[in-house]
């Protein structure tokens, strides 16, 4: 049974910032993310009806995305140019409370790109998108106890990496060294 | 109970069950490391989710959106146009919906669109699907229509052909409006005529004749899809339809005499 055709193309675009923000994250490249967007769109629109309706579309489409993501990978068609912290960011800034805000989440942003890929991914779904740790676990096709060590070990490297989080950072550093 | 930092992120994110949660609670409160542990997993995840979901981590390029407008656009089926002795394509959208209706009749009703709700849901579906091709085609410079201005005659023979309605294309230059060409398009196994002009702000305004094939009588009405807004009629088996920016303030002007205006009224 397949979703309203209209609904579903509409869905897609409403979907698309997440998708490319999950993209980026696979692949670190900004064109080569817009290229696994438009080739994972591709792909559900020829397997829209393997959707089933009740079920949550845009989990369905983050895995599509990583599988398109891994067969891109085994062909070697996708290039790695350009880490996510190496992203121009022209925004403008205004006032030292939004300057403030900014360097940190700046901070944040520049620590989660220095992380290991799988937890970036894990990362990502759950504490970005809100997935569960079971449809995170679906979604990258793997152990639900893997997706939550990644998850606490990307977390804890999170805090030690970002220099500008909380002291409470530093002091559970020095407690655990 | 050991606790371990996979235990304690997963209470940090709600994913315990109560028992499990209740104990580390009690642990956590007894033991100061242990609640700024979970407060340092509650915080990283309150800072990441902050970091990725400004308005720039959401940016979704142009070429990104024209890209996926183009993929969605694809056609996947066909219409045959014997006039011209080619294929004109249908849009995914109309064919998929197509591929719904034939597939098993216990389905049929699930996707059919006017069931119980007369001409008035006709007319609205018909607005959904042009807002649909809408959003693809006006966004387009260079290939904004598939037959352009200067064949109008041509347009007003075909597609009135196709639409078994006799038409003129209206001049709408007195509102400020260029005529800029036309195609064919599909809802529902039914043809639909797109008149594509473009005012002197650059935004495209489109009208559209669908045919139908149960009775669309019913007045206008107004929808808005996604910074578009549409105005549409029936009448016997056509609808009549505007669509164009909710800006413009003559749109429902337009709409209403739209019938008579391509009568050459």
């Amino acid at each position: 049974m397949a979703i309203r055709q209209s609904d579903l193309r509409r869905q897609l675009v409403d979907l698309l910032p997440r998708l490319r923000r999950f993209a980026l994250v696979l692949t670190r490249s900004s064109d080569e993310a817009d290229d696994l967007v438009q080739v994972s769109v591709t792909r559900a629109l020829e397997r829209q009806e393997q959707w089933e309706p009740g079920s949550r579309l845009d989990q369905w489409l983050f895995q599509i995305v990583r599988t398109v993501w891994i067969n891109s990978r085994k062909s070697a068609r996708l290039r790695r140019t350009e880490s996510l912290d190496d992203r121009e960011d022209t925004r403008s800034m205004d006032g030292s409370a939004a300057m403030e805000a900014h360097l940190r989440l700046e901070e944040v942003r520049h620590a989660f790109a220095r992380l290991p890929p799988d937890q970036q991914r894990a990362l990502l779904l759950v504490s970005v998108e809100g997935y569960s740790y079971k449809e995170a676990a679906e979604i990258l096709d793997l152990p639900m106890g893997t997706v939550i060590s990644r998850i606490a070990r990307g977390r804890v490297a999170l805090a030690e990496l970002s220099t500008r989080m909380d002291d409470k950072v530093t002091l559970l550093r020095r407690k655990r060294a | 109970m050991a606790i371990d930092d996979t235990l304690l992120v997963a209470f940090a994110d709600g994913e315990l069950d109560a028992t499990t949660a209740r104990l580390v609670e009690e642990q956590a409160a007894a033991d100061p490391a242990l609640a700024e542990r979970v407060a340092m997993f509650r915080q990283t995840a309150d800072l990441l989710h902050a970091a990725l979901s400004t308005p720039d981590q959401m940016e979704v390029p142009p070429a990104l959106a024209a890209g996926v407008a183009r993929i969605l656009a694809q056609p996947v089926s066909r219409v045959v146009r014997p006039f011209f002795g080619r294929r004109t394509w249908l849009p995914l959208a109309a064919a998929a919906a197509i591929a719904g209706f034939i597939a098993g009749n216990a389905d049929i009703g699930r996707y059919w669109p006017f069931g119980g709700n007369g001409a008035h849901a006709l007319v609205a579906h018909v607005l959904n699907e042009v807002a649909d091709y809408h959003g693809i085609y006006a966004s387009e410079q260079e290939h904004l229509v598939e037959v352009p201005a200067s064949r109008k005659a041509h347009l007003e023979a075909w597609l009135g052909d196709r639409l078994k309605f006799a038409f003129k294309v209206p001049d709408l230059s007195a509102r400020d409006l260029e005529f800029q060409g036309g195609r064919l398009l599909a809802v529902d196994r039914q043809p639909v005529a797109q008149l594509m002009y473009r005012g002197k702000d650059g935004v495209v305004v489109a009208l559209c004749i669908a045919l139908t094939e149960a009775d669309a009588s019913s007045p206008l009405q107004r929808r808005d899809e996604a910074g578009l807004a549409l105005y549409g009629s029936g009448i016997g088996h056509h609808v009549f339809v505007v669509a164009g920016s909710p800006a413009n303030p003559s749109l429902r002007a337009l709409a209403e005499a739209l019938p008579a205006l391509l009568k050459g009224s």
